[in-house]
């Protein structure tokens, strides 16, 4: 390791300038354009979830509304018996 | 971007290119991986440029991403390697081994001297990473070790530790080359 090849210093690519200059320049096309894409999936986000619980505000309220109808139900049953029974 | 941020962009880049070429090249010994490397420390260059404070010389500065960078590709690639076995790992037409790196040829070393390199080569790739870069800066690329340190954002003792240790390591791993040679 001590006598290791002569290991000369290579030539780097003679373009580097311009592909480190595309780069540069496509990333800040590119970058409002990730960021709207970004924010297209934070909007589908909300909206699956708004949704989700506009659904179950729904489902509560027919399920209350199916709850007190069934009560009404019951209670009416329990008068006609009370009153058949009665006489 | 000003005129003088390009100006004092562009400076920097052919004031430094050629040495972020070749840390990256030493490091991860592939010559198109040592390209992109270079690409990014240099767009990281740009982006940063603005807020650079002046601690350090800029092409300490510089040289340091280089080192960085070409760490964080090492670490990577061990990563996906680790992964192999989710892909295939050997190529079903030649049956070669997928992950498994070919030899390096550094465009910079004489004829005469390729195979005395590429053994070389071969053992510093067995290195691990710090220990690696740490032998590749000081004994190829030419730093001493102090600025060696300053590059790995080593202490000194630290430094040298690696350096011996990537000292002890290659003789071991080139001794059993040439053993295996002889038998």
């Amino acid at each position: 390791m001590d006598t290791a090849p002569e290991i000369a210093e290579a030539e780097a690519n003679p373009y580097l300038y311009q592909k480190i200059e595309n780069r540069l320049s496509t990333h800040g096309k590119n970058s409002s354009g990730v960021f709207k894409y970004k924010m297209q999936w934070v909007a589908a986000f909300f909206l699956v979830v708004a949704l989700n619980a506009s659904s179950f505000v729904i489902y509560a309220s027919k399920m209350k509304k199916h709850r007190d109808v069934s009560a009404i139900e019951a209670l009416k049953g329990e008068i006609i018996t009370s009153n058949t029974y009665s006489y | 971007m000003s005129q003088f941020h390009e100006n004092s962009f562009r400076e920097l880049f052919e004031a430094n290119k050629s040495k972020v070429y070749n840390i990256s090249l030493n490091i991860v010994q592939n010559i198109e991986d040592a390209e992109d490397i270079t690409q990014e420390v240099f767009v990281e260059v740009f982006r940063s440029l603005p807020d650079f404070k002046e601690a350090s010389a800029p092409s300490t500065w510089i040289y340091r991403i280089a080192v960085n960078k070409s760490l964080d590709f090492i670490r990577a690639k061990k990563r996906k390697k680790r992964l192999a076995f989710l892909t295939q790992l050997f190529h079903p037409e030649t049956g070669a081994l997928q992950h498994e790196a070919p030899c390096f040829e550094h465009p910079g070393v004489l004829l005469e001297n390729k195979e005395k390199t590429e053994i070389l080569y071969k053992a510093i790739n067995q290195l691990p990473g710090k220990q690696k870069a740490a032998f590749v800066l000081c004994r190829i690329n030419g730093f001493t070790p102090q600025e060696t340190s300053v590059l790995m954002g080593l202490s000194g003792k630290a430094t040298e530790s690696l350096l011996q240790r990537a000292k002890e390591n290659l003789k071991k791993i080139l001794g059993n080359f040439y053993d295996g040679r002889r038998n």
